[in-house]
């Protein structure tokens, strides 16, 4: 990779934020540009530095890390933005897709597991778990008009809903790991739209705009 | 029931009875009579029949001479000195007209007969059945007699036709009640038993009968006592029905029907032995059982005060007290008194008017006020009901979140809180393991996120808890140099499969691959479901390892696998596959097709 991916970090936690901040620096893909843990900070990293990825955790002390979400997605629709979850607890990993995250790390993952998930994020692909795969299933119902998925998206999910890898999903469908994971981070986006459409007509509804 | 309390609740009674004899003797005293001057002094036979009075020394000076008789059983005619009939009124022979109750007035207008001196005749009638006798006769001006003369037609006659008037007005007004009601029994009993009393009262009315003087000499004092058995059996109908939703004393009423009846037949039958007539007898058996009524009303009372008892008494005891008075009067020879009973059953039958009348009216108001509010009704019950099973319901949302609640602790307690424990005991050990420690946290963690993920409400399913725990596991069994093989394919989830038994499952599953990881000495574990030959939903853990030693004593691990199972209703089946190529573990869950189940 000729140029470093260029990361900022916002995490209350100073342990933890220790832990990924090393992980950050010690890696040769990555430049470290703000590690942070409020929320007025990290808005004001995002507006003076130009950043690839943003890692965020969500309960921050000055407010909610989904809010700084939904600024970076819509300030810079190019950055990839990762949310670190403390027990892959999926409602709050849906929570931070809907708001524009495309990736998810656990904290105690270890130093390989971080750095293959953001290296395959900047690569156009996402990570994905059942539970999550199996509430996207449930939300992207077909009839959906905002948020068709394609039938190869629908398979994948349903494989990755069973407990198959994104690799195993990809072999049986015969396309390759990289096809896979952009279909994963397309059904991503298509989650932050159909949210969108539904919060617009949700509005409409309630006559407020 | 002690002194005092007596004391209060009959008290008055002495003196009401006391109130009744004194009133009974003031009505007897009325006899509204003339001046004591114009009084005729009667010379008559024993017989009775034939009676004479010398005509005073100032018969000349009486303007419109006149003479009034108070009293007569049964008839009487006035005959001049000189044979002509100077006056009378109705039939002398048989059927003799009935002049008992009504006083008599005739104009003397032969001035020519009225001679200083001379004698007028009174000549007596009677019927078969009574003893004949003429009392109280007036002779004078007619504007002096007239007066006496119209106030005791008014006592004793016009009276008495008011009384007979309104008794048969409210049998009218109260038989078609029960015309109306036709279930409501007393009000039908009220109306025989007003108009037996009715007839008997116009035995006070009737000058001339159409029948015979010994069978109407019966039929009086027979439609009295009839008219009471009546009332009586009114009231054992306006009691209403005890507790046990029936009538008591039922056969005591016919039997006294019964008795009644029979000893009315004598009354028909005049024995005329001596001076005692059946009539006594008869009087005195109506008087015993109005006493015994009068005793139970008293008891009523006695038992609970109240405004319907209380004036269902004072009309019983005004009736045997003048009822006892007219036994006397018509059994006293040549009694002048006037009967009273009929005022007392009048007070009594209005007393029982207006208690059914108001009875009649409380239950027209109630069926208005059912008509009117019945919607309103059935709607508030309808609220309370739902109010209810509101109510119920979110008991039993609070105690299935209460028992949610508990199971999660306990969850969390013997997992998560079991490995905390179990890491915090080893950091005390001197020589304590970083390594071990690393990874005690790392199996607290997964078990905790086990314990999340069996609660998400997207992981009920079962393919889907079970791709959970393999990526929280993926890594476990990767450190461990094994490989894990995922033939995962759909099955059906059973109904209730809820979060406590996808994480009993999943416990099951996990305790299967430690077991394999740290036993079986291969390489690699398979981990499949699939749907099994009876229809019934399975999940198998392989490893390639030695299989279990036939040695092996079942310990703790297999002990907990098979009694997770048996709390989800899942058989578990360990063997060895064949061969040495490793154990097996599977799991088969229950059915919801109970003739799958085996």
């Amino acid at each position: 990779m000729s140029k470093l991916t260029r990361v900022i970090i916002v995490e209350d936690d100073p342990e933890v934020l220790q832990r990924f901040t090393s992980m950050i620096v010690a890696s040769p893909h990555f430049q470290l540009v703000v590690a942070c843990d409020t929320v007025a900070d990290a808005s004001k990293a995002l507006d003076n530095f130009q950043a690839d990825v943003l890692l965020t955790d969500l309960g921050l002390p000055d407010g909610n890390g989904l809010d700084l979400i939904r600024q970076a997605y819509q300030t810079y629709p190019a950055m990839h933005i990762m949310v670190i979850s403390a027990f892959g607890d999926e409602k709050h990993v849906i929570n931070a897709i809907e708001a524009g995250a495309t990736g998810y790390i656990l904290k105690d993952d270890d130093h390989a597991e971080v750095e293959s998930a953001i290296l395959q994020m900047c690569a156009g692909g996402s990570p994905i778990s059942p539970a999550v795969a199996s509430h996207l299933l449930k939300r992207l119902r077909p009839e959906t008009d905002s948020a068709n998925l394609t039938k190869t998206e629908l398979e994948v999910l349903q494989l990755i809903a069973k407990g198959f890898t994104a690799q195993e999903a990809a072999n049986m469908k015969y396309i390759s790991y990289h096809t896979a994971t952009s279909h994963i981070k397309n059904i991503y986006r298509k989650l932050h739209i159909s949210t969108r459409a539904e919060a617009v007509q949700e509005a409409i509804r309630r006559r407020l705009v | 029931m002690n002194f005092r309390r007596l004391l209060r609740v009959f008290g008055w009674l002495p003196l009401y009875l006391l109130g009744l004899y004194l009133l009974a003797q003031q009505l007897d005293q009325l006899d509204f009579a003339p001046a004591e001057r114009w009084k005729v002094e009667l010379t008559g036979e024993p017989s009775g029949l034939v009676y004479t009075a010398r005509l005073p020394p100032t018969i000349g000076e009486i303007q419109e001479p006149a003479l009034l008789v108070l009293n007569v059983q049964q008839n009487v005619a006035v005959y001049y000195a000189n044979g002509t009939q100077a006056g009378g009124e109705g039939s002398m022979q048989t059927p003799v007209s009935r002049n008992k109750h009504r006083p008599l007035l005739f104009r003397l207008y032969d001035q020519a007969a009225l001679r200083p001196g001379e004698l007028l005749t009174f000549r007596v009638a009677t019927t078969s059945t009574h003893r004949a006798y003429l009392q109280n006769v007036y002779l004078g001006p007619v504007a002096e007699l007239k007066q006496s003369f119209e106030r005791n037609d008014l006592w004793r006659q016009e009276t008495v036709k008011a009384v007979v008037a309104i008794l048969l007005l409210t049998a009218l007004l109260i038989g078609s009640m029960w015309v109306v009601y036709p279930r409501r029994k007393e009000y039908l009993w009220y109306a025989i038993s007003t108009s037996l009393w009715a007839a008997h009262s116009s035995n006070l009315l009737a000058r001339d009968i159409p029948i015979d003087d010994a069978i109407w000499a019966g039929i009086v004092p027979l439609l009295i006592g009839l008219s009471m058995v009546s009332l009586i059996t009114m009231v054992y109908y306006y009691v209403g029905l005890n507790k046990h939703r029936s009538r008591p004393y039922g056969r005591w009423l016919r039997h006294l029907w019964l008795a009644t009846l029979v000893l009315a037949v004598p009354l028909f039958f005049p024995l005329n032995t001596g001076e005692v007539s059946y009539t006594l007898i008869w009087e005195a058996y109506l008087s015993l059982v109005f006493s015994l009524v009068l005793a139970y009303l008293l008891w009523l009372y006695g038992r609970e005060q109240n405004t319907r008892r209380l004036l269902m008494l004072l009309c019983g005891f005004a009736m045997l007290t003048f009822g006892v008075h007219d036994a006397i009067v018509a059994q006293t020879k040549y009694s002048t008194s006037p009967f009273l009973l009929h005022f007392a059953a009048l007070l009594t039958l209005m007393a029982q008017y207006f208690l059914l009348v108001r009875r009649f009216i409380y239950s027209l108001r109630q069926s208005q006020y059912y008509a009117t509010h019945l919607e309103t009704l059935v709607a508030e019950r309808e609220q309370e009901l739902e109010q209810r099973y509101q109510q119920i319901h979110v008991m039993e949302q609070e105690k299935a979140k209460a028992d949610e609640r508990e199971r999660i602790m306990r969850d969390i307690h013997d997992g998560f809180g079991g490995h905390l424990v179990s890491t915090l005991a080893m950091l005390e050990r001197p020589d304590v393991s970083l390594l071990a420690v690393k990874a005690n946290i790392q199996d607290a963690l997964g078990d905790l996120r086990l314990v999340i993920d069996s609660l998400d409400f997207d992981s009920q399913d079962i393919t889907t808890a079970l791709g959970m725990f393999r990526s929280r596991t993926m890594r476990k069994i990767k450190q461990a140099g094994f490989d894990l093989r995922w033939g995962i394919e759909d099955i059906a989830t059973p109904t209730g499969f809820g979060a406590e038994k996808i994480l009993q499952l999943l416990r099951i599953v996990q305790e299967a691959v430690t077991n394999s990881l740290k036993h079986s000495g291969g390489n690699s574990i398979t981990i499949s479901t699939g749907t099994d030959a009876n229809g019934r939903s399975f999940i198998q853990i392989a490893d390639n390892g030695d299989g279990i030693p036939a040695s092996y004593q079942a310990g703790k691990g297999l002990a907990s696998m098979r009694k997770r199972a048996g709390k989800i209703g899942a058989d578990i089946d360990i063997c060895n596959l064949p061969a040495g190529s490793g154990a097996q573990v599977r799991i088969t869950l229950p059915t919801d097709n109970p003739a799958l189940a085996c």
